[in-house]
């Protein structure tokens, strides 16, 4: 008698053996033996409080988790942009401690501009002039540009 | 498609972990899912300790009573189904030492004496009482509710190779103690 074969018979037989009918669960025959175990199952929904669900419900959102990442993102970037006028004021400060005649420069200039339009560039201006000791009733930066540059 | 047959449909499709996190959360159709999942296993093992259907089926529902309460302590879900196997094999031993009918290798005799419709069958039922506690559940489970190996697995913690070992080591010592009584192939 082969293995297989064996096997097959052997099966048949147990099946046979011990094979009954399928049990089946019969819940409401259990909740009726078991009412304190049913009860504390049940009352852990009630322990459970539907604004807890909810919060639990919406921290594990995906749009939250979204949302989270999109707030960290906006801080790094606000974070980032706010450190750099700062920056740019120290670089003004740098600028206003020179001397008025490099303060004028189109380089200078240009920087000024970069940082606050023709406003930065006329207190630039202003200041160099304040320097200088120059006080002209009226001046506009026209003028003072033509100036300077000789054009 | 019938209703029943849809629901029976959709409780197969629910992984155990969803239906334990609900019930953990106090939801009872979910418990009762699980409970309905696990019960011809349970009582498989229960009969396999007990060798008594009846007290088996009163074994498992304990079992199920002590699992209801003790849920939250289930520390993974996946693990249920042996976790609860666990509790089944407790209650049902515990049973057997309060009724005094834990069976050895050597008294195992309450499957034969439940029903005795031939000599081939009586012999067989000797030849499961001949083997271990642990072997004889496999055996059950394999064949009082036709398990796959992947559901014993899930139940008795052990992998899908050791389960399929143990079984043709234990048909094969089956099939040497039928042979040496008498009982060849049929």
């Amino acid at each position: 008698m082969n293995e297989q074969g064996n096997e097959k018979w052997l099966d048949e037989l147990i099946s046979r053996s011990i094979n009954t009918e399928k049990p089946q669960f019969d819940s409401e025959k259990w909740k009726q033996e078991y009412p304190d175990e049913y009860q504390t199952l049940i009352s852990r929904k009630a322990t459970t409080s539907p604004r807890a669900i909810q919060w639990a419900n919406i921290l594990k959102s995906s749009i939250t988790k979204f949302a989270a990442a999109a707030v960290i993102i906006v801080a790094i970037s606000f974070f980032v942009f706010h450190k750099e006028p700062l920056e740019q004021q120290r670089s003004q400060k740098v600028i206003v401690t020179k001397s008025p005649a490099e303060m004028l420069t189109l380089r200078s200039l240009k920087i000024a501009y970069r940082n606050g339009g023709i406003e930065a560039v006329e207190t630039q201006c202003e200041k160099a002039i304040e320097k200088l000791g120059l006080k002209p009733e009226r001046i506009s930066v026209q003028e003072l540009l033509e100036d300077i540059i000789g054009t | 498609m019938s209703g029943a047959l849809e629901k029976e449909k959709s409780v197969a499709q629910k992984p155990d972990t969803v239906l334990v996190k609900a019930a953990i959360d106090g939801d009872a159709e979910g418990f009762t899912e699980l409970c309905q999942r696990y019960y011809p296993a349970m009582v498989a093992i229960a009969h396999s300790i007990l060798g008594d259907r009846h007290l088996a089926e009163d074994a498992t529902q304990q079992a199920f009573a002590k699992a209801a309460v003790k849920l939250p302590q289930l520390k993974k879900r996946s693990r249920f189904a042996h976790w609860l196997a666990v509790i089944c094999r407790n209650v049902a031993k515990d049973m057997a030492r309060r009724t005094e009918n834990l069976h050895t290798t050597d008294d195992f005799s309450m499957i034969a004496a439940e029903s005795r419709e031939d000599d081939t069958t009586d012999a067989v039922r000797e030849a499961i009482s001949k083997l271990s506690v642990s072997t004889r559940e496999l055996i059950f489970l394999r064949y009082y509710d036709g398990m796959s190996y992947e559901q014993i697995s899930a139940v008795l913690g052990i992998s899908e190779q050791a389960i399929n070992g143990r079984l043709r080591r234990a048909k094969k010592k089956m099939a040497d103690y039928l042979r040496r009584n008498g009982f060849g192939e049929v």
